[in-house]
């Protein structure tokens, strides 16, 4: 072989290298040096830059073909470098600088060989090429999730993206920041070819030179897809509704907490109506403002946090020891769900519960889950039935002798789960791990007489366990390193982000939800109507009101719970009076269709207003909704900052992803810490102490807000 | 190859487990057998492979990497995983290193597969495998005619209208009709039950007789259901879709079984001089059992306590055309021989129930000298069976016998009513289409 190898410039190791191949193709590989994954960092594009002049002034070059030496192609912008922008300004020329480097691309015909996720600043990179060639392995994908990080695509690969699926498709890649599969992207016409990773190199090499052959012009948009968008995209009126359409959707959801929909929406509004220049100087200039939002800043935290946490063993130095069989007690949805997430990951699963019925019950849900799934083409026939041959169930204990790890899921009865624990010992070997799903019992109580309390733990899951992404795991002071090490390694495996937190009641997250819940409990006795008080808490960002909530949860599980909670805190967590009555009519919420709203086959319908005579109110108290707002709101961040400051929750980290992972709280607020740092320690101090001379002790502010308003110190002291 | 040498009484050639080097049976399952297009309608022979090989493997609380080899059977074919072996290994979160074979022996299916693994595990080839068999007569294969067959084989290759035209023309409407596998005898036509009745004339086996041994069978079945014989034996099914409904239990055996009832039963297959009755033969059956084996001193590596040994096997093979279901009568005496030991030997005796009808032919051909002589070469009758010893919890005519399932069945019941009655020899024997006899002495340490 007779490779020319051209290396730009400097000695430096670099991402962008390229060879020259024999047949003319420029092989140009991003291999970020010392890094797992290639993002887009400060020197890429001035690199992709350079490699592009040599490559245009090269007349031995024909054509070019992008690869990437990782097991992504590109996974995004680079995290520091969005956070080391100075000011809108600045964001504003990185972001043109970007887009000129890669608007020089096509200068020769260029194919993406895409193995892997290419998304972001990487999916941009990719439609910047001529042409766009992906791997057919389950793992590779395009999509825009700059929407997440509270941005939008700053090099635009918006309107590139417009260009191949229309405005309509762009909209949706950009609002949703969804990823798109290989095989669905070549359907779309995101991307042009699909084939197996092994050939995928010539695919796109010999693409590229069919390009470079004179009259060759990309192919032709089928007919009913001109069509369709000459209907509704290219003239004013069609646009028009499009948009009207797509942002009153978009509203509805984000409430208008997310600055970057509205961003999305307008410039590709702009490029629809006014083309490409007008829409790309607006990208550029959106993208910097969007920058230095709050709610971006918030949301990136996140992202950090969340990506800590995937590196964080737990705390701990010890490696987690392996888990190849795992049983569970209890094969309610809880038990079901947890089997359903690992038997995906080869972990042999036993359920046991009561009797043939609560096996069957498990077993069935499980099954669910698996069909599901290969309805909506998550999985394959095969997988499902490989998948489906890692669980079974059984009334007894066989099965438990080999078990690395047992997850009981029984009811939040303390007797019960004490019993379940030593029967649980009797069977397993010395080094099993046992771990209670409890939601709020604290995990010392139930391994007060366990013969191993060091083997015991808490793995609270969050209904529904396969949908939910967060996982809190509950140390004693007589759990053993490797077993928190080992929780927290289970549950990364089973895709969860997962918070390690000290032993107590209610823990972390079920600890701060109460006095929530309570609050808007005491919204409703004071006769705020049930649709005010969840309309204000989900405009302030909640996914759900706190009453639905209760309903989804059940009254009388919230009721259970808030019983165990309020014997541990006093005062400051007891409902109203009010809720014993709600609770004495038999209601429990969605499962028995009995609850704050109407339920109708299972479908919620509007408020059930037979519940107001009941509580003894009329539902016409008029309350700014602000006030209801901050009344719910903060009964939460004080309550989250109680616990840091006992202990319980270890960081406020750790404390922001688990009330947005497991709670909802308003991702674009942070979390309860970044919240309180982004409004002022002072701030909301005063608030509390406002609310405590109206409402008393339960606004009692934590010590820790005290201690931090008087010093003026921040959560995160690194902004 | 090495294998292991018999004791003196052993003659040349046999299959023997010699008491250096024995074939351990530590563990066994089955389903709960059921009536066709009952319980398991909605399972295949395979399903019920998996859940059983899955709860034998859960309950023997083994670790699956110790497992080297697993060979399974089934009798009706499926068309969509011929070596059902490697489906059940693949099917049930087993470690895919471990080798699979299936096997076909009719009725003696899962009798061969227990040999298969034997000799495979006295030679060294392996060291624990799980054996057994599946049939689920509620999904056969139902294929379609030959000549329907090659005209859509041909028209695969056809390119033009005119040569696809053609082909379709060569057809006619009974072409189209699907055609059910047939219960017969390839080389004679002869279907199982018309072989019994030949048997029962043979013989001299009336239906008095038939009833009477088919009622026996029920009630000794169903007292032990009662008796609770079975708990450890058969494992719950929760079936899908809907997993809603245990199977705890054979839904065949007649709790109330009264010998009168068997009477008012018309002949099945000769319908004007029969004596062959559906009461009185086994049923169309879905099930599965499993058996979990190793040589000796794995088991004691591993720390179990095996349900006890095999000691010796031998299989037989005379002209279907003759008389099909003699096999037992053939292949015992091999058996026994091999193990050195004598009918009288036997603590128990277990034969394979196709029909009441057949195992009566068996029984008076062991008890023959007559048939001895003729048949067998040997001076001396085998001996009479006492019927204390025989089929002591009914067998395939009470229980329903899912073909290949029905071998692992008899294996596991004997060895726990062996240990049960302190230790001790058993025998358990099948025939099978074809011609073919399987016979196996098991023993049981006292």
């Amino acid at each position: 072989m007779n490779e020319t190898s051209t290396q730009t410039t400097t000695n430096e190791p670099q991402t962008v290298t390229y060879v020259l191949r024999p047949d003319g193709v420029a092989l140009i590989t991003l291999d970020a040096p010392g890094s797992s994954v290639n993002t887009i960092g400060e020197a890429f594009g001035r690199e992709l830059e350079a490699a592009f002049e040599t490559i245009a002034a090269d007349d031995t070059v024909v054509a070019a073909v992008i690869v990437s030496a990782k097991k992504d192609f590109v996974v995004g912008a680079d995290i520091d470098l969005i956070s080391s922008m100075a000011s809108p300004a600045d964001a504003r020329d990185k972001s043109k600088q970007l887009a000129t480097a890669l608007h020089g691309l096509r200068r020769k015909p260029t194919v993406a060989a895409v193995h892997g996720q290419a998304l972001g600043g990487g999916f941009e990179l990719a439609l910047a090429c001529s042409a766009i060639v992906a791997s057919d392995d389950p793992r590779t994908a395009v999509g825009f999730p700059e929407v997440q990080l509270g941005l939008l695509p700053g090099a635009n690969g918006l309107l590139r993206a417009a260009d191949r699926v229309g405005l309509a498709g762009a909209l949706d890649l950009g609002l949703t920041g969804r990823n798109v599969r290989a095989k669905k992207a070549k359907s779309m016409g995101l991307i042009d070819d699909v084939c197996p990773e092994a050939v995928l190199l010539e695919v796109a090499a010999q693409r590229a030179k069919r390009l470079a052959e004179p009259g060759k012009k990309a192919p032709k948009k089928a007919l009913s897809t001109k069509l369709e968008r000459l209907a509704l995209e290219k003239n004013p009126v069609g646009r028009a509704l499009l948009f009207k359409k797509a942002r009153s959707e978009a509203m509805k959801k984000s409430r208008g907490n997310y600055p970057a929909i509205e961003h999305i929406l307008s410039v590709l509004e702009t490029y629809g109506a006014k083309g490409w220049d007008a829409a790309a100087e607006l990208e550029a200039q959106r993208f910097g403002e969007l920058v230095f939002t709050p709610a971006s800043r918030a949301l990136v935290s996140i992202f950090r946090g969340q990506t800590a946490l995937k590196k964080d063993s737990g705390g701990t130095s010890r490696d987690p020891l392996p888990v190849e069989r795992l049983a569970l007690v209890g094969g309610g949805l809880m038990g079901a769900g947890i089997a359903f997430t690992s038997i995906g990951q080869g972990i042999d699963v036993r359920i046991k519960d009561r009797d043939d019925a609560g096996v069957g019950r498990g077993l069935a849900h499980v099954r669910k889950l698996l069909d599901q799934r290969v309805k909506r083409k998550r999985l394959s026939r095969f997988d499902a039935a490989k998948r489906w041959g890692f669980v079974s169930g059984s009334s007894d204990y066989t099965g438990f002798a080999r078990t690395d790890v047992v997850i009981e899921a029984v009811f939040e009865d303390l007797e019960l789960k004490q019993r379940v624990l030593a029967e649980v010992e009797a069977v397993t070997k010395p080094s099993a791990i046992f771990a209670s799903n409890t939601s709020s019992l604290p995990i010392a109580r139930i391994a007060e007489h366990a013969k191993r309390p060091d083997r015991v733990v808490g793995m609270h899951y969050f209904s529904p366990v396969e949908k939910m992404p967060l996982l809190e795991v509950v140390r004693t002071e007589h759990t053993a390193d490797e077993v928190v090490a080992t929780a927290v390694a289970l549950g990364k495996k089973q895709g969860k982000t997962v918070i390690v937190v000290n032993d107590g009641v209610g823990f972390y997250t079920t600890r701060i939800l109460a006095p929530y819940l309570n609050e808007a409990a005491h919204l409703l006795a004071e006769g705020v109507a049930i649709e005010v008080i969840d309309d204000a808490l989900m405009a302030w960002g909640w996914p759900v009101g706190p009453m639905q909530l209760i309903d989804e949860v059940g009254i009388d599980v919230g009721a259970h719970v808030g019983e165990i909670t309020e014997q541990a805190f006093g005062e400051r967590m007891r409902p109203p009076p009010a809720m014993a009555k709600v609770l004495a009519d038999d209601r429990k919420g969605r499962k028995n269709g009995r609850g704050f709203y109407l339920y109708e086959k299972g479908k919620r319908q509007g408020v059930d207003t037979s519940i107001y005579p009941l509580v003894g109110v009329t539902p016409d108290t008029e309350l700014e909704v602000q006030e209801i707002q901050l009344r719910a709101s903060l009964a939460f961040v004080n309550e989250a900052l109680r616990a840091f400051g006992d202990g319980i929750v270890c960081s406020p980290r750790d404390g922001d992803i688990g009330a947005v992972f497991g709670l909802g709280f308003p991702p674009f607020r942070g979390g309860p810490f970044r919240y309180v740092d982004a409004e002022g320690a002072g701030k909301v101090l005063a608030r509390l102490k406002a609310y405590e001379q109206r409402f008393g002790a339960r606004f009692t502010p934590a010590p820790i807000l005290e201690e931090y308003a008087a010093q003026g110190r921040k959560f995160y002291p690194e902004g | 190859m090495a294998k292991n040498k018999g004791n003196g009484s052993t003659p040349k050639g046999g299959a023997v487990a010699s008491s250096s080097k024995r074939v351990a049976i530590v563990a066994g399952l089955r389903t709960p057998f059921a009536k066709q297009s009952s319980a398991y309608k909605n399972l295949s022979a395979q399903d019920l492979a998996r859940i059983v090989v899955k709860e034998l493997v859960e309950r023997s609380e083994i670790d699956p990497r110790v497992i080297d080899l697993c060979v399974y059977g089934q009798v009706i074919p499926s068309v969509h995983a011929p070596n059902i072996a490697r489906e059940v290994v693949l099917g049930t979160g087993l470690p895919m290193s471990i080798d699979a074979f299936s096997v076909s022996r009719a009725c003696a299916t899962s009798f061969q597969a227990l040999s298969s693994a034997a000799e495979s595990i006295l030679t060294g080839q392996n060291q624990v495998a799980i054996v057994g068999g599946a049939d689920s007569s509620s999904d056969v294969p139902i294929t379609v005619s030959q000549k329907l067959s090659h005209a859509l084989l041909d028209l695969s290759k056809a390119k033009t209208l005119q040569q696809k035209l053609k082909i379709a023309a060569r057809l006619s409407v009974r072409d189209l009709a699907p055609v059910p596998p047939a219960i017969k005898e390839a080389t004679t036509g002869e279907s199982m039950g018309e072989s019994a009745e030949k048997m029962a004339r043979a013989f001299g086996i009336g239906r008095e007789a038939q009833d009477a041994f088919a009622h026996r069978s029920h009630s000794l079945a169903s007292e032990a259901w009662k008796n609770g014989v079975f708990a450890d034996e058969v494992m719950h099914v929760l079936p899908g879709p809907d997993f809603s409904k245990a199977i705890t239990e054979d839904n065949l055996v007649r709790h109330d079984s009264q010998l009168v009832s068997y009477a008012k039963l018309k002949p099945a297959f000769d319908r004007r001089h029969g004596t062959v009755t559906a009461g009185n033969s086994s049923p169309l059956t879905d099930g599965a059992s499993a058996l979990l084996v190793m040589s000796e001193e794995r088991a004691k590596e591993l720390g179990y306590t095996p349900l006890g040994y095999l000691r010796s096997w031998a299989y037989a093979a005379i002209d279907p055309g003759d008389l099909l279901l003699m096999g037992p009568a053939y292949a015992s005496p091999k058996a026994l021989d091999r193990a050195g030991l004598t009918l009288a030997d036997m603590t128990l005796v277990d034969i394979h129930e196709a029909f009441a009808a057949q195992v009566l032919c068996n029984l008076q051909a062991m008890g023959s000298k007559k048939f001895a002589q003729e048949k067998l070469g040997r001076s001396e009758a085998l001996g009479e069976v006492d019927d204390a010893k025989l089929n002591v919890h009914g067998g395939s005519v009470a229980l329903g016998h899912p073909f290949a399932a029905t071998g692992a069945r008899m294996v596991h019941t004997v060895l726990r009513e062996l240990r049960r009655r302190g230790g001790g020899f058993g025998l358990a024997t099948a025939c099978a289409a074809g011609g073919l006899g399987a016979a196996m002495v098991l023993e049981v340490d006292r």
